[in-house]
């Protein structure tokens, strides 16, 4: 059964140059006297079609620009294409940016609750594995302090702590392992290989091939917002380091 | 919509915590913390009685008592009213990272300054006490305009969080709407003053009226509920709340892009 199946999936973009504001009311001024001035359209993302079953793990290559955070953002919820089907069954948790949901001033344990319920737990279930939480963060002697006298070491492994130990279907990540110092970047890459191993589906964004190729088994390359090449062998990843210049 | 609702309710802890956090939030970095919400109203009462029942010489000797029924209720709704044109635009980060109701932002913004009115209120029921006001069962009532406010007030949380994100100088003029409105409506005078002829046309257009009179009938003057004020404010509550959830449902999508 498809956990994730995107046909024909389409995001388009305005393009307006200038601010928008002052764009937004000279268009409404001149529009008195003359035909509204054109927004230049453009999409972002354009006939995407996937199907990823349980186990399956997505690598996601391509420049700057391609669309890859706009289709992970699709995937994740954040954005509703303007064309085409999304069944996404299962909760995705995205791991974009860890600890997007925090106060700065807000003690750690109560992000963590702020956060956990931001991932779609209820309170309860943050009950459950906050103390795994913390231990995982070593924080325990400053979970009371509030946030903003944290060190952005302390910050980055409290949101890392929280976003593996959510349980989810699906894991979206764009770039991870920079969290902390290097003893708590290898924890975090050993708790990282058991989080995807219960994650049913596992999307990656990389431009570290390596790492591409070893966790994965499809592969999807993105030129300007539609689909160069999609498919399970590896070759498509090999095909686009060499297409960089 | 009724996908829209569920994912609201699957995710009610959500909500919940945000409440908390905010409120959490907003007394944290005060000497005083949640003192303030006492203190507040007290203040603002004070003014407003030297200004009208000192320097003026209106309004009678139960004038402070009569300032604070009106001005706690308002303040709880222009607080909100204010707050809502940035509840959405202010949090675009988690906006473009985290799925979840963004219904959400503005509604934990008008239930958090509603249970900080819930102090105010108790200020109110002190200051009843020294201007032996019968405080008794019928206090209950209050009950009906406080529900009432709050759906009201999220309903033009709801509206006015959307036209914020596209236009953000909305701000400004939201604050000068706000304060016009503390003039306009019935707080620092009394419904009798408007001619007998104009009182339904005025209670029709500004919805917060009919409320405030609930409010001061029930604590001031000891009165039940007013029927006709109660039918008023609940279809202008009903109208509001949905012309505002429906304006939010429908521009959701269209607002997640262009933020």
């Amino acid at each position: 059964m498809a956990v994730v199946e995107l046909r024909d999936v389409g995001v388009e973009f305005k393009k307006i140059s200038g601010s928008v504001r002052s764009q937004k009311v000279k268009r409404s001024l001149t529009s008195i006297f003359k035909k509204r001035t054109k927004v230049e359209r453009f999409w972002a993302l354009n006939n995407i079609s996937l199907t990823l079953y349980k186990g399956d793990t997505l690598g996601i290559v391509g420049k700057n620009g391609a669309g890859k955070s706009t289709l992970l953002k699709v995937l994740n919820g954040v954005l509703v294409p303007d064309k085409g089907y999304v069944n996404v069954r299962g909760n995705a948790s995205a791991l974009l940016n860890f600890g997007a949901g925090f106060h700065p001033n807000l003690s750690g344990r109560e992000n963590i609750y702020l956060n956990g319920v931001f991932f779609g737990l209820t309170r309860k279930e943050v009950d459950d594995i906050y103390d795994e939480i913390v231990s995982f963060a070593e924080l325990e002697d400053f979970i009371h302090t509030q946030l903003r006298y944290y060190s952005s070491g302390m910050r980055a492994r409290l949101g890392f702590s929280v976003a593996v130990h959510v349980k989810t279907d699906i894991l979206i990540i764009d770039e991870v392992y920079g969290t902390g110092d290097k003893d708590f970047r290898k924890k975090a890459e050993k708790k990282m290989e058991e989080f995807m191993r219960q994650a049913k589906i596992i999307i990656v964004v990389s431009h570290n091939m390596d790492l591409i190729t070893n966790l994965c088994n499809k592969f999807l390359w993105l030129e300007k917002g539609e689909t160069r090449e999609f498919g399970s062998s590896a070759d498509i990843v090999y095909a686009y380091a060499n297409s960089e210049p | 919509m009724i996908k829209n609702l569920s994912f609201c309710l699957k995710r009610k802890d959500l909500l919940k915590q945000l409440v908390i956090s905010k409120l959490i939030v907003s007394q944290k970095d005060f000497l005083l913390g949640y003192l303030w919400w006492v203190i507040d109203p007290l203040l603002l009462m004070v003014i407003y009685w030297f200004l009208i029942g000192v320097i003026f010489r209106r309004g009678g000797p139960d004038y402070p008592l009569f300032i604070l029924c009106g001005l706690v209720p308002f303040r709880g709704f222009s607080i909100s009213f204010s707050q809502s044109v940035a509840s959405i635009s202010e949090k675009i980060y988690l906006i473009s990272q985290i799925n979840f109701p963004r219904i959400f932002l503005p509604l934990t913004d008008v239930l958090t300054n509603h249970i900080k009115l819930l102090f105010g209120f108790l200020v109110i029921f002190i200051v009843a006490l020294f201007f032996n006001v019968r405080i008794g069962l019928h206090y209950f009532y209050l009950i009906v305009p406080f529900i009432s406010q709050i759906i009201m007030v999220s309903g033009i949380a709801m509206l006015f969080s959307v036209i914020g994100v596209y236009f953000r100088d909305i701000k400004n003029l939201v604050q000068f709407i706000a304060r016009s409105l503390l003039y306009l409506s019935p707080v620092l005078y009394s419904i009798e003053r408007i001619p007998v002829r104009y009182r339904d046309m005025y209670f029709l257009c500004n919805p917060i009226a009919p409320l405030l009179e609930s409010y001061r009938g029930i604590i001031m003057y000891g009165k039940q509920l007013d029927i006709s004020l109660v039918t008023i404010s609940s279809l202008q509550t009903l109208v509001i709340f949905f012309i505002g959830y429906f304006f939010f449902v429908s521009n959701e999508k269209r607002f997640l892009k262009y933020i």
